[in-house]
């Protein structure tokens, strides 16, 4: 059986393997560290919270996409994660993973801060010793490459090398070529807020910004997250990918109704073709 | 996550306004663990070997360096002179060398040197520099991934340096009619997959499945390293090309993008691009990403761009398969190659990978798509 790093977005299935990982959180306060973040922090619900299981299909009205990341996003078929092996059990990419339900795990080392924010062993790694970015070159992973400094009591991060992933789960992608900002302070015992910044050259008009807050918990575990590859749904070979075409996209129709105006936006007539 | 059903897909079952229905959400969902498994039933291609036709060539009089200029005479005015060759550790005994044209890759061991394409000839001597920087050992093979000057603008020097040129029949076919010099040929040709056994590790020179960029397309696996250079049939920094006057066929890609990813694999699957786990794999040294990458990752030396692996091929044909999708349907549908070219079928790509000008444009792509299914391919 093979288990895969998807934040559990929905409550565990009952013939889904749900277990749970014994962790002792180690609060430890190396020299380098200007605030100490060490631990296990439990997300906090939020004004923005999506529907439990993800947005509706269509729905990114909010989303600063240009033309490119509308055309991908009208494409997109959930199909698609039904009947291609090789996409099961992807995991979610930096543009999606810090918003994963589970807690998250922060431990400082000697010249980089680790976090774990899904299960298993997917670790990411911040480099606190002013070590540059790799070559354009070099290969590029889901978490991509992470660099920290203080900024007063704020640690800033920022990512290069992510590979091509999404921003929301419903088809809205981000780019290779996507930096992402990120700003943790600590308030108190309690809290600690994350602001990201996606700044994608490819898919967006406008850097993407988004939010969390954190709660210290002490108690937290890191969930195992099940994830088993599944038997592939036969649509005819390997050449077909689930995709709608330019305007065929039948979850559309009513999607993307502005809240504040109600009027209907990402889907002009343009894009319906 | 819910184990529901597949999401409806039939118009019917469309979310409409106001209405208490939800459209499906996109939750990937669990399945029972007989499904697992297929990943270890990927065939490797040599272990059955067909009828193997390698042709050794008589040696060619060794023809100076500088005569294999005149074969490159659209580089001839290209000023190579702020070229740099960067080397990049991939994985094992293999590195990638990039500089101006097609990457390399280059294997380095007890064995000596073997390299995989070699840019233009005016870059030899720096190429040259740059593996001296990793091995003082004699370079004893060049292999061609295919035909373009691009990729074996260099073959005379090497020759000329005591390498044995490597490459499909139909690579030397073509630079023979094209009046390379002499010394610029492949001496040892095939058609079949071969094997060297160098450096420690079985290197695979394999075929195409299919003609796509040309019809001499070939990947040379590293099987230990675990590392593969497709040549130009998957770049990271275009639309594919399909030379279609070297053979080529675009909506071959398709073909050798699978065949790729038959051949490559990624440890447990959804651990590709993490592989920084402390502790998961401490055999693996820290890469140049500053994190080791597992083993067992295939890595993925492109014709032209950055290192990749599995995931990136499969976006790239999955990219290829929408748009040749878009093409044939409005094609079917009666709308002329400009009309279609007006409906911009490559939209959502285009900015990452198209081009108004240079041999990788936009409209090119689509051109050639046209024509390959509007012929029934
Ligand atoms: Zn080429």
């Amino acid at each position: 059986m093979r288990r895969c790093l998807f934040p559990p977005v929905r409550p565990p299935l009952p013939r889904a393997t749900a277990v749970v990982i014994c962790a002792t959180a180690v609060i430890a306060t190396p020299a380098a560290a200007q605030v100490d973040l060490s631990g296990y922090w439990q997300r906090i619900r939020h004004e923005w919270e999506q529907p439990q299981g993800g947005p509706e299909i269509g729905d990114y009205s909010l989303y600063p996409l240009n033309e490119e990341a509308l055309s991908r996003s009208h494409a997109y078929d959930p199909a698609i994660e039904e009947v291609q092996q090789q996409r099961q059990c992807w995991p979610h990419s930096i543009g999606y993973a810090m918003f994963s339900l589970a807690p998250m795990h922060i431990r400082h080392e000697e010249n980089s801060i680790h976090f774990r924010v899904m299960a298993n062993e997917a670790i990411r790694t911040v480099w606190m010793d002013g070590r540059p970015h790799p070559p354009e070159h070099a290969l590029h992973t889901w978490y991509g490459f992470s660099t920290g400094a203080w900024e007063g009591d704020t640690l800033v991060v920022t990512t290069t090398h992510v590979k091509e992933g999404h921003v929301r789960r419903n088809g809205v992608p981000h780019s290779d070529l996507m930096t992402v900002t990120e700003y943790f302070t600590r308030h108190g015992e309690d809290l600690l807020t994350m602001v990201m910044v996606f700044d994608d050259p490819i898919y967006m008009t406008e850097p993407l910004v988004r939010h969390m807050t954190f709660r210290y918990d002490p108690d937290a575990t890191m969930p195992e997250y099940p994830c088993e590859e599944r038997e592939l749904v036969e649509l005819g070979g390997a050449q077909l990918i689930p995709h709608f075409l330019p305007g065929e996209n039948p979850f559309l129709e009513g999607a993307n109704v502005d809240f504040f105006s109600g009027e209907e936006v990402n889907v002009g007539e343009e894009l319906r073709r | 996550m819910t184990a529901g059903p597949a999401p409806p897909r039939s118009p019917a079952a469309r979310h409409l306004p106001g209405s208490a229905s939800r459209k499906p959400c996109v939750a990937r969902r669990n399945s029972s663990a007989a499904s697992c498994g297929f990943r270890g039933t990927r065939s490797r291609p040599g272990n059955v070997r067909r009828r193997l036709r390698i042709v050794v060539h008589s040696l060619q009089t060794l023809v100076a360096a500088a005569c294999c200029a005149a074969s490159l005479q659209t580089f001839a005015q290209t000023d190579f002179s702020n070229v740099e060759i960067v080397t990049h550790h991939v994985s094992g005994n293999v590195h990638m060398l990039v500089g101006a044209g097609g990457n390399m890759a280059v294997s380095v061991g007890e064995d000596g040197v073997l390299l995989v394409d070699n840019q233009f000839a005016p870059l030899t001597d720096k190429i040259v520099a740059a593996i001296r920087t990793l091995s003082d050992a004699p370079i004893r093979f060049v292999i061609n991934t295919h035909v373009h000057g691009d990729h074996t603008g260099g073959n005379a020097n090497f020759a000329a340096l005591g390498a044995t040129l490597v490459a499909h029949e139909n690579v030397r076919a073509r630079l023979a009619a094209a009046d390379s010099p002499e010394g610029a040929l492949p001496v040892l040709t095939f058609d079949e997959e071969i094997s060297f056994h160098f450096n420690g590790e079985e290197v695979s020179i394999i075929p195409t499945v299919s003609p796509a960029h040309t019809d001499g397309d070939t990947l040379v696996y590293f099987r230990e390293s675990n590392v593969i250079h497709t040549g130009d049939v998957f770049v990271t920094l275009s639309f594919p090309v399909a030379d279609t006057s070297n053979g080529g066929r675009l909506t071959g890609h398709i073909d050798v993008l699978n065949q790729l990813l038959e051949l490559s694999h990624t440890a447990a699957g959804f651990l590709s691009g993490f592989g920084n786990a402390p502790g998961a794999y401490p055999e693996r040294p820290v890469g140049a990403l500053g994190r080791p990458h597992d083993r067992s990752d295939t890595l993925i030396v492109p014709g032209h761009g950055r290192l990749a692996d599995e995931v990136e091929l499969l976006l790239f044909r999955n990219m290829i398969v929408v748009i040749r999708d878009r093409v044939r349907t409005w094609a079917e549908r009666g709308m002329t190659l400009e009309e279609i070219i007006a409906a911009r079928p490559a939209l959502g790509w285009e900015a990452r990978y198209g081009a108004d000008t240079g041999p990788r444009t936009t409209r090119r792509f689509i051109e050639t798509l046209y024509n390959e299914v509007t012929a029934g391919e």
